[in-house]
C-alpha cells in the first residue's frame, strides 16, 4: 500500500498541515518557498545561458556542474536523513504514543520515514528542482519532460532518504550503545573515504587548477569521466537528464532510480517490521545515565545572562542532532578552505584577487545566512515549555534574548572571522582590504544572528523540540529568506564600487565604497536593533 | 506586615470568552489557601495571572505589597511556582536545573547547595538527581519542580495541582513539607480539583466556577462539608 493512502499517515499529514500552521503562516510559507524556487530557477537559468555561449565546453561543463551538485545534494539528503532519523525514529515523544497503540512497527516506521524524509530533504529539493527545470527551460522542453524530471527527482530523494534511515537502523541494531560517538566516527570516516575515493579514483579532479587554456579545459571536462560513480543515484539522475534532452534512451536510468528506490524502501520496511521496535526499546535504555559533559559549568559563579549561556552550551553539546550537524558544516568549511588553498596561484593578479576576495566575502555571508536558520532561529523555540519557567523568573525576558545573542553572535563571529582571515591570507589579500573585510563580515554576521533571533521570538513554536524541524518550518523559511535578502542587499551594495575598481577606475570606486560602507553600517545596525526590539517585545507578550 | 497575596477585581478573557471574572481574594502569611474548582473553571489561569505569565484585562495583584504589574521582577522574586505540568530541560540533570534556577534568582552556590540539602529530606533526591531529566518519571519531575520553587525561600508559593504523578510516600512528604512551610510563615496558594486534598490542607477555601468566585470561607465554616459546598457552588 503506498504510504500516502495509509490512514495513519493521512491523519498525520492533516495534523501537520492544519495544526500549528495558521492560514497566514501557510500562505507566507508558500510565498517564500515559491520566491526561493523562482530565485534559484532564475539564477540557474542565467548561469546555463552564460555557459552555453562557450561552444567548446559550455554544454559539457553544465553537465559536470549538474553531476557535481547532484552528488553533493545526494549526500546531503542522505546525511540529513541519517541525523534527523535519530530524533524522529527514537527520541520523539510521538513514537512512544504510536508504539503504545495496537499498530505494527512497520506502520510506525512508515510514518516516521515520511516525516524524516519531508523534513530532512525539502531544503535540498528547493535547489535541485529549479536547477534541473531551468536546464530544461534553457534547452526547451515540454510538460512531459518536466513531469519526468520531477518523478526522477522524487525517486533520487527517496533513495537518499531510505538509505539514510536504513543505515541508521542497521548501525543501531549492530551497535546500540555507541550512540553519539558512533555518529561522529561514521561521519568522519565517510569524509575520509570520500576524500580517498577522489584522491586515488579521480586524481584528475585535483589537477583542474593547472589548466590554462579553454581547449585544455574542454579536453579535461571530456576526459574526466563521471564525477561520482556509475553506482550512485546522483549519476543516474544526471545521465537521465542528459539523455532526456539529447533524445537518447533514458529509460534505463529512470528504471534504475525506480527499482533501487523501491528495493531500498521494501528493505527498510522489512527491516523495520523485524527490528524497529527492538532497536527503539534498546535505545530507551541509553537515554538515562550519569552525565559528565560540562557538568560543573552551572556550578560556577554566574550571573543570569551567563547562566542561560552555560545552560545553552550544555544542552547543545548533549544533543547529538545539534553538534553532529555542526560537525558536517565544519567539514564543508574545511573543504572550502582547502579548495581556496589549491587554487590560490590562479588568482595572483590584482583583478582576480579583488574578484575572489569579494566572492569569498559573499560566500561567508551566505554560509552564515544558511547556518543561522539551522542553529540560531530554533534556539528560542527549543526552550519549549520551560519558557514558562523562564517567564516566571524575576528577570526581564529580554535577558533570555541577550543570552542567546551573546552565545550565537560570539560563536558565529569567531568562526566567520577565522574563515575570512584564513581564506584571505591564503589568497594574499591586500592588508587594507583584509581589515575592512573582517569588520564588514563581523557586522554582517551579527545582523544575521539578530534577524534569526528576532524572527525566532516573533514566530516561536514552543511545542516543537526538534531544531531541524523548526528550521524547516514556516518560521525557519521566513528567517532564511530574510537573511538571504539581507545578504543579497549587502552584496549588491558593495558590488558597485568593486565594479568601478575592476574597470580601472579606483578614483570613482573609493568614495562609492565609503558611501556603501556607511549605508551598510546604518542598515545593519537598524535591522539588528529592530529585530531585537520587536523580538523582545513579542517574547515579553507571549502568553502560555 | 504585607500579605503575601492580594488580588483585587482580577479579570481575564480569551477571545472575548471570560476565563476569570472580577476575582478578589487574599492569602495571609502561614496560611494554606486552596482554590477548588472543576476542570476549566479558571484555576490555572488564576495562577498564571498571579505569576505574571498572563496579563490581566483588569484588576490588581499585590505580592507582599508590591504591585505585580508595576514591578514584575520585584514581585516575582517573592513567588515560587509549581506549574501543573513539570517541564524540565531534558538534557540537564536535576541538580543542574536547580543551579540554573538558582542563578536566575541570583542565589550563590552556597545558598543553592543549602537549599538542596534542606529540601532533600522531603523531596528524596536520589542517584537520579545527577542523571538527565529526560529519563525522569513524572514524580521525579514534580519533586524537582517543588525544589526549584522553594530554593529562594519565597513568601508566596503557588502550586497548580500539587499531587499529580506523586506516589503515596512522596505525597505524604510533600504534605509534611507544606506544613513546615506554613509554620515558617509562607503563604501557600494551591489550585486543585481534589476535594480530599482541600479537606486535609486548606486553612481557607475558595470555590471557582466559570471564572467566578462562588464561595470563600475559613476552616470552621467548610470543614467536613466541602463536597456539599463544591456541588452547590458549581451548580450540580
Amino acid at each position: 500500500m503506498p504510504p500516502v493512502i495509509d490512514p495513519l499517515i493521512n491523519s498525520y499529514l492533516k495534523r501537520t498541515s492544519q495544526g500549528r500552521f495558521s492560514s497566514i503562516k501557510r500562505i507566507s510559507f508558500i510565498f517564500v518557498v515559491l520566491t526561493f524556487l523562482s530565485g534559484a530557477g532564475i539564477f540557474f537559468f542565467k548561469v546555463y545561458n552564460y555557459l552555453l555561449t562557450f561552444n567548446l565546453f559550455g554544454q559539457s561543463l553544465i553537465f559536470r556542474i549538474m553531476e557535481n551538485l547532484l552528488l553533493i545534494f545526494f549526500f546531503m539528503i542522505l546525511f540529513s536523513n541519517f541525523l534527523t532519523a535519530m530524533t524522529t525514529y527514537f527520541r520523539s515523544p510521538e513514537v512512544e504514543l504510536l508504539f503504545s497503540l495496537p499498530l505494527r512497527p512497520e506502520r510506525v516506521l512508515r510514518l516516521r520515514f515520511l516525516e524524516t524524509g519531508l523534513y530532512a530533504s525539502w531544503a535540498s529539493l528547493t535547489v535541485v528542482i529549479p536547477m534541473l527545470l531551468s536546464y530544461g527551460v534553457v534547452i526547451g522542453f515540454g510538460m512531459d519532460e518536466a513531469v519526468l524530471i520531477l518523478i526522477a527527482v522524487l525517486l533520487y530523494t527517496g533513495i537518499g532518504a531510505a538509505l539514510g534511515s536504513l543505515l541508521l537502523l542497521i548501525l543501531l541494531k549492530l551497535f546500540p550503545g555507541l550512540g553519539n560517538r558512533f555518529s561522529i566516527a561514521a561521519i568522519i570516516l565517510g569524509g575520509i573515504l570520500a576524500y580517498l575515493y577522489f584522491w586515488f579514483g579521480k586524481p584528475q579532479l585535483f589537477r583542474v587548477f593547472e589548466l590554462s587554456t579553454e581547449l585544455e579545459l574542454a579536453r579535461f571536462i571530456e576526459d574526466l569521466g563521471e564525477i561520482g560513480s556509475i553506482y550512485l543515484p546522483s549519476n543516474w539522475l544526471a545521465f537521465f537528464i542528459q539523455r532526456l534532452f539529447s533524445s537518447q534512451s533514458w529509460l534505463i536510468y529512470l528504471a534504475l532510480l525506480f527499482f533501487t528506490g523501491l528495493a531500498l524502501y521494501l528493505i527498510l520496511i522489512e527491516f523495520g517490521q523485524r527490528f524497529y521496535r527492538e532497536i527503539w526499546l534498546k535505545q530507551r535504555e541509553f537515554v538515562t545515565g550519569r552525565v559528565k559533559t560540562f557538568s560543573r559549568l552551572l556550578g560556577q559563579n554566574l550571573g543570569r545572562t551567563m547562566a542561560i549561556v552555560a545552560k545553552d552550551i550544555i544542552i547543545f553539546f548533549r544533543n547529538p542532532t545539534q553538534w553532529v550537524q555542526l560537525l558536517i558544516f565544519s567539514i564543508l568549511m574545511l573543504i572550502y578552505i582547502f579548495s581556496i588553498y589549491r587554487s590560490r596561484f590562479l588568482f595572483s593578479s590584482p583583478f582576480w584577487k579583488a574578484v575572489i576576495g569579494f566572492a569569498n566575502f559573499a560566500y561567508v555571508a551566505f554560509l552564515f545566512a544558511t547556518l543561522g536558520v539551522r542553529f540560531i532561529y530554533p534556539s528560542i523555540s527549543t526552550e519549549g515549555r520551560c519558557f514558562l519557567l523562564m517567564k516566571a523568573m524575576p528577570m526581564r525576558i529580554r535577558t533570555l534574548l541577550f543570552a542567546k545573542l551573546i552565545i550565537y553572535a560570539t560563536a558565529a563571529i569567531i568562526i566567520g572571522e577565522l574563515l575570512m582571515l584564513t581564506t584571505s591570507l591564503i589568497l594574499s589579500a591586500d592588508p587594507g582590504i583584509l581589515r575592512i573585510s573582517l569588520v564588514v563580515i563581523g557586522i554582517a554576521i551579527f545582523t544575521i544572528v539578530a534577524i534569526n533571533l528576532g524572527i525566532g521570538c516573533i514566530i516561536p513554536d514552543f511545542a516543537e523540540t526538534n531544531p531541524s524541524k523548526l528550521a524547516a518550518g514556516g518560521g525557519g523559511v521566513i528567517a532564511g529568506l530574510a537573511c538571504l535578502a539581507y545578504t543579497f542587499l549587502i552584496i549588491a551594495l558593495f558590488a558597485r564600487p568593486l565594479f568601478f575598481y575592476l574597470r580601472g577606475n579606483p578614483a570613482q570606486a573609493r568614495p562609492l565604497f565609503l558611501i556603501s560602507l556607511l549605508i551598510f553600517i546604518l542598515l545593519s545596525f537598524s535591522i539588528s536593533l529592530l529585530a531585537i526590539k520587536i523580538g523582545s517585545r513579542r517574547l515579553a507578550g507571549t502568553e502560555f | 506586615m504585607n500579605k503575601p497575596l492580594v488580588i483585587q477585581g482580577l479579570t481575564k478573557s480569551f477571545n472575548n470568552k471570560p476565563a476569570v471574572v472580577d476575582l478578589s481574594l487574599e492569602v495571609e502569611s502561614g496560611e494554606i489557601f486552596v482554590l477548588l474548582g472543576p476542570n476549566g473553571a479558571g484555576k490555572t489561569t488564576t495562577i498564571k495571572l498571579i505569576n505574571g505569565l498572563l496579563a490581566p484585562d483588569k484588576g490588581r495583584i499585590l505580592i507582599g505589597g508590591i504591585d505585580l504589574l508595576e514591578k514584575p521582577e520585584l514581585a516575582k522574586a517573592r513567588i515560587g511556582l509549581v506549574p501543573d505540568i513539570p517541564f524540565l530541560y531534558e538534557n540537564l540533570t536535576g541538580r543542574e536545573f536547580l543551579y540554573l534556577i538558582g542563578r536566575l534568582r541570583r542565589l550563590e552556590e552556597g545558598a543553592i547547595e543549602q537549599g538542596i540539602e534542606t529540601l532533600n529530606p522531603y523531596l528524596d533526591f536520589g542517584d537520579w538527581f545527577d542523571y538527565r531529566c529526560g529519563g525522569y518519571s513524572h514524580g521525579m519531575r514534580q519533586r524537582i519542580m517543588f525544589a526549584q520553587a522553594l530554593l529562594h525561600k519565597p513568601e508566596l508559593l503557588l502550586i497548580d495541582e500539587p499531587m499529580v504523578g506523586l506516589d503515596p510516600r512522596a505525597m505524604l512528604k510533600i504534605k509534611k513539607l507544606l506544613r513546615v512551610l506554613k509554620r515558617d510563615g509562607v503563604g501557600i496558594f494551591i489550585s486543585t480539583h481534589l476535594i480530599p486534598l482541600a479537606e486535609e490542607l486548606a486553612d481557607r477555601l475558595a470555590v471557582i466556577d466559570h471564572g467566578r468566585l462562588k464561595y470563600c470561607g475559613n476552616r470552621p465554616d467548610f470543614s467536613g462539608r466541602i463536597e456539599t459546598i463544591f456541588l452547590n457552588a458549581t451548580g450540580d
